[in-house]
């Protein structure tokens, strides 16, 4: 394991990201685009961050935070799905150890056939089946599924189960070393509304993921993750976490903006209709309470396309606005203009001094870390 | 580095308008920065000298940095027209944070000044681009947000960094000289300015060096009184214990007149409760008189004092000038061992005798005084004369000519470490100097090239371990001959074993040759001779004989060693297996055999040719006024000697050859002593007659070459008997 690092790959409205902790690896959905000119190759930089056992690229954790498609896209392509033994090595494709999904996956009757959530909602139940029968090899890597919130439909018999609340430092049945989530959502009520008006964004998962300083009892970096959450649910994520003493696990030093910086994080959309007499241009006050939970020189990235003043949603303008109020202008990164600047994703290394993103471009294939791009 | 900000008075530059080369070389790399440096403005100076870059840059900085650098700092950098300066980099932002590492000193404390690299320019530019720079200012920026810049192993940045140093030896110096530059330096010349230093001690400060210029009194109180600190006050304490001191031991007017080096120890806080001591010395142009009487005390007559008011106004203290001074201890001992890292080195407090302090023995002693090793007795009766500087550790052909060279060189050694105790002279031969002087020495080290000396202090020195030290005729050969330490092996044995070892081995048969055109003579005298050896191969061999001197404290064995320097100036090390020597006495003779390799190639010789008679030629030396026989090497028989049961006539086929090859090679010094047989077994080593009638024939040539006859007759189980002149032995 390398540096530890938060990474936010462009890729457009949609997310991709990777948190290196000091012995785990942890992607947190994906929308990897096919590569072509302008388009970050996000599989090549994954393979080349993450570890390989047995020549088989792995990521010790992935985490689906609800399955829409900017949330999964090409996820066949890219991840193994099925038992480790039957891995096709041309493929390259990516191990997952243990999978985090919440229950909306196998509660959803709207996912299409062969689409990239039917592809993950088979594996949830084939690795769902091994702990349901008590198979033996359901703790192995690669056959591990951890349900994240309550289960609706008792589709997640015997499977294990973190709930909004609680602290997380193990997966795959190891610590996490100086490392751990706080899961904040999705709660039980969403759970069941999502499942009731068929919307996947209810059932969104949101964490604080937080890097311990070396000492391990301070916090070097705290992230906020939201998924596509809107206000609803995170007024009930400041709400509970108020209440339950857990005023800490809404701080961030990073915030990815819910939703692809659209203004469901701050208010209901439209935004403004003056001809339906529409306006929900104030954000709601839970939400701006969300931001100020902001801790010194606290950065926001919004997972989007560019972020421009039109009336696009997502992303929102008048969010980029928001969160520009809250953090001031540099401190608010969009993973398109990062990358139209600087080429690559947007990077934090973390260390005892907190995250430090990394604009600067280094050497890298002279150094021998990075491979170069294919020659033809 | 003291460097001053002026704004641009000239006009704003297109790039294609720059004309300094470090311009355009910055400017062409912004690119490769990938955004995150971007040129703003560019400006040069009315002169068109100095160039200004004005950029934007947004370094890697954490959300919680120790000090506050921003994630976007703006910049300007200045490059001058003719290249060999490094540009310098100011900060622009205007509460850019003051006072950090790695600031450079200005007249003003704002634009706040970067200083980048430990290097000068003329170090650093064949690495040097316009990448290369930029980076590096990125690297200042994120390394000292995090305060990492700093390194760990660094010292803490001084308080105030000063102009010049104050060099402080012996603490009994009362008087100060004035050398070139801002250098001062402490001495006991009463011809010289006299001053007091004064030490206080001040409460503990924050890392980082003052950016303010201190010109005199006033300003120096300002600064301290900014940090809080009331230097009157801390100062005032000393200035009345010294006035109450001059008074009552009624010190006269020189005392009064003395001026003030201030010597002020400020702990620099390194961690939260961790600091260090950084010293700054301040000159303080004004006398003890006169700051007294700033504090409203007036001397009268050296005798009485009478109080005033105090006159610290801000005129007064504004004429009263004060240079920053660096303190520097003088070299001594101490400064010379820790930075040779010898402080640890065994035997570094040894006493130590040096026999001869020629070309190797004063380079010797140099490199080991150099590094403050051991205590030393200078032995030596030659004076300098001019061509011994050529290879001499003495330069000072002005000063040393004609003196002796062991009191010479033990004067440039204690001046250099300011201690005269660090070395003694003896200028006598060895043999004149009380023994006890010797025998008092942890250690002896000959390097007369004398044999006469390292015999005496075999013969006549008893106790200190002994070590010779010399080099072959051609120079090219060091020879290092050292004891064990309990004496078991002297100097002598292995000074005999030495000769044997250039006959036995081929490389070192040339060891002691040399060319007749090899010699000079100096003077008319028999004796006047030296050898034509350049000064780096004494550079050389004295270097390894210091660094190989301080690893034998180290180790309890004998040795015998040589080192060759080749034509490709490589250097190959020979060292040899320490022999036993067996040792037989009579009346007032003693005589010593080599037994692994004499007795038991003879033995072994015996056993072969049994069951007859055979024998052989002894080789050694004979040291007749020690009355010492060396017995080292053998010929064994000739082919054509006659070997029968009861007979045995010695050869003669070969031996000339031989004789005269072993005299070459070891330059003489071993030759034939006598002859061996063997008497067949159950025999007694009794003389036979035939015996009897060869050893009289031994005898008289012996007494022809002065020299005692030597005949050793072996038999059963490798005994033997010798047979010395008509003493049975």
């Amino acid at each position: 394991m390398g540096k530890k690092k938060v990474k936010y790959y462009p890729v457009g409205n949609g997310d991709t990201s990777l948190l290196k902790t000091k012995n785990a690896n942890i992607i947190t959905d994906c929308n990897i685009r096919e590569v072509k000119e302008d388009i970050y190759d996000v599989k090549k930089d994954l393979v080349e961050e993450l570890d390989k056992r047995d020549d088989k690229p792995y990521t010790d954790l992935f985490i689906l935070t609800h399955h829409d498609k900017d949330h999964c896209l090409n996820f066949k392509k890219h991840f193994h799905t099925g038992k480790v033994s039957s891995y096709d090595t041309d493929d390259e494709k990516i191990i997952i150890d243990e999978l985090w999904v919440n229950e909306y996956i196998l509660g959803d009757e709207n996912i299409s056939d062969d689409s990239d959530a039917d592809v993950i909602r088979k594996e949830v139940k084939r690795r769902r089946n091994l702990y349901k029968n008590n198979d033996s090899s359901k703790d192995e890597r690669g056959n591990r599924l951890v349900l994240i919130g309550y289960d609706d439909n008792n589709n997640f018999t015997n499977v294990p189960q973190h709930i909004p609340g609680q602290i997380v430092n193990e997966i795959n049945g190891n610590t996490l070393e100086k490392f751990e989530f706080f899961i904040h959502a999705p709660f039980k009520a969403d759970v069941i509304e999502s499942n009731a008006v068929a919307d996947r964004n209810m059932s969104s998962i949101v964490y604080q993921a937080r890097f311990s300083k070396t000492n391990g009892t301070d916090f070097a970096c705290r992230i906020l993750h939201g998924g596509d959450a809107d206000h609803y649910r995170w007024a009930t994520i400041k709400e509970k976490s108020e209440k339950n003493d857990n005023k800490d696990a809404l701080e961030w030093d990073i915030f990815q903006t819910p939703h692809h910086c659209s203004w469901t994080f701050f208010n209901d959309t439209p935004y403004k209709d003056d001809d339906k007499g529409i306006d929900n241009s104030e954000p709601k006050q839970t939400s701006l309470d969300i931001l100020n939970y902001k801790l010194t020189g606290a950065k926001v990235v919004a997972t989007s396309k560019l972020v421009v003043d039109d009336e696009d949603n997502p992303p929102h303008y008048s969010a980029r606005n928001e969160y520009v109020s809250v953090v001031g202008k540099t401190n608010f990164e969009n993973t398109q203009k990062f990358y139209d600047d600087h080429k690559k994703p947007i990077v934090f290394e973390v260390n005892d001094y907190g995250a430090t993103l990394k604009r600067a471009a280094t050497a890298a294939i002279g150094a021998g870390i990075k491979k170069p791009s294919r020659a033809g | 580095m003291e460097q001053d900000y002026k704004e641009p008075s000239g006009e704003k530059l297109n790039v294609d308008k720059l004309k300094n080369e470090h311009s355009r070389q910055i400017i062409s790399s912004i690119s490769a920065f990938d955004n995150t440096i971007k040129l703003l403005e560019i400006s040069n100076s009315d002169d068109g000298y100095r160039e200004f870059i004005y950029i934007n840059i947004l370094p890697d900085i954490p959300n919680n940095p120790i000090n506050d650098i921003r994630q976007e700092e703006n910049l300007v950098i200045i490059t001058s027209v003719n290249n060999q300066n490094l540009p310098k980099v100011y900060a622009l932002r205007k509460d850019f944070p003051v006072g950090l590492p790695h600031t450079n000193i200005t007249k003003d404390e704002r634009p706040v000044s970067l200083c980048l690299f430990e290097e000068t320019f003329e170090e650093l530019k064949h690495n040097w681009s316009g990448s290369f720079f930029l980076e590096s200012i990125k690297n200042w920026l994120e390394l000292t947000a995090i305060d990492a810049l700093h390194q760990e192993d660094q010292h803490l940045e001084p308080f105030i960094i000063g102009n010049g140093g104050m060099i402080m030896g012996n603490n009994t110096h009362k008087f100060f000289d004035k050398l070139s530059g801002n250098f001062y330096k402490s001495t006991d010349n009463p011809v010289k300015k006299s001053f007091h230093k004064i030490f206080i001690s001040i409460s503990p400060l924050e890392n980082g060096v003052v950016h303010q210029r201190v010109d005199n009194l006033f300003d120096l109180i300002e600064l301290f009184s900014s940090k809080g600190v009331d230097f009157k006050d801390f100062l005032k304490q000393r200035i009345l214990e010294l006035g109450e001191f001059g008074l009552s031991l009624n010190k006269g007017h020189d005392f009064w007149e003395a001026i003030l080096f201030i010597n002020v120890q400020i702990p620099i806080i390194r961690y939260e409760d961790l600091t260090e001591p950084t010293l700054v010395c301040f000159k303080v142009d004004c006398t003890l008189g006169e700051m007294l009487n700033m504090y409203g005390f007036t001397i009268l007559g050296a005798k009485d004092i009478h109080h005033t008011d105090e006159k610290f106004s801000e005129e007064n203290l504004k004429a009263i000038e004060v240079e920053i001074l660096n303190p520097i201890p003088n070299l001594d001992v101490e400064w010379a061992r820790k930075y040779s890292d010898t402080e640890n080195g065994k035997g570094i407090d040894n006493k130590i005798s040096l026999v001869g302090v020629g070309a190797l023995g004063s380079q010797f002693f140099m490199n080991l005084a150099r590094n403050g090793f051991g205590n030393w007795n200078l032995i030596d009766k030659d004076v300098l004369l001019p061509h011994n500087f050529i290879r001499h550790a003495s330069t000072n052909i002005e000063k040393h000519t004609s003196l002796n060279k062991a009191e010479a060189l033990s004067k440039q050694a204690n001046e250099l470490l300011s201690d005269n105790d660090f070395s003694k002279s003896f200028p006598i031969p060895v043999s004149s100097l009380d023994k006890t002087t010797l025998e008092e020495s942890d250690i002896i080290v000959d390097m007369s090239t004398s044999i006469g000396a390292e015999r005496y202090l075999v013969n006549e020195i008893e106790g200190p371990r002994k070590l010779s030290s010399f080099l072959n005729p051609s120079g090219t050969d060091l020879i290092m001959l050292t004891e064990d330490n309990e004496g078991v092996f002297p100097l002598d044995t292995l000074e005999v074993q030495y000769y044997k070892e250039l006959i036995q081995n081929p490389n070192l048969a040339n060891h002691l040759v040399f060319e007749q055109s090899g010699k000079i003579r100096y003077a008319r005298g028999c004796r006047d001779i030296t050898s034509k050896i350049p000064q780096e191969n004494l550079s050389i061999f004295s270097g390894i004989s210091a660094k190989n001197f301080k690893k034998k404290l180290s180790s309890n064995n004998a040795d015998i060693e040589i080192w060759r320097l080749d034509e490709l100036q490589s250097v190959r090390h020979f060292n040899f297996a320490i022999d036993n020597w067996h040792k037989v006495s009579i009346s007032d003779w003693t005589i010593l055999i080599n037994e692994d390799n004499l007795l038991k190639i003879i033995s072994s010789h015996r056993k072969n040719k049994l069951p007859n008679e055979t024998g052989g030629i002894l080789i050694g030396t004979v040291d007749t006024y020690y009355k010492k026989i060396y017995v080292a090497h053998t010929i064994l028989s000739p082919k054509d000697s006659i070997e029968r049961p009861t007979l045995f006539i010695r050869g003669i086929d070969g031996v000339s050859n031989e004789l005269i090859r072993i005299s070459q090679i070891t330059n003489q010094n071993l030759k034939y002593l006598g002859e061996w047989h063997s008497h067949p077994r159950y025999c007694s080593l009794n003389m036979s007659e035939d015996d009897k009638i060869q050893f009289a024939e031994l005898t008289r040539e012996a007494e022809l070459n002065g020299q005692p006859a030597l005949m050793l007759i072996l038999g059963d189980n490798s005994e033997f008997q010798i047979y010395l002149n008509n003493f049975k032995i």
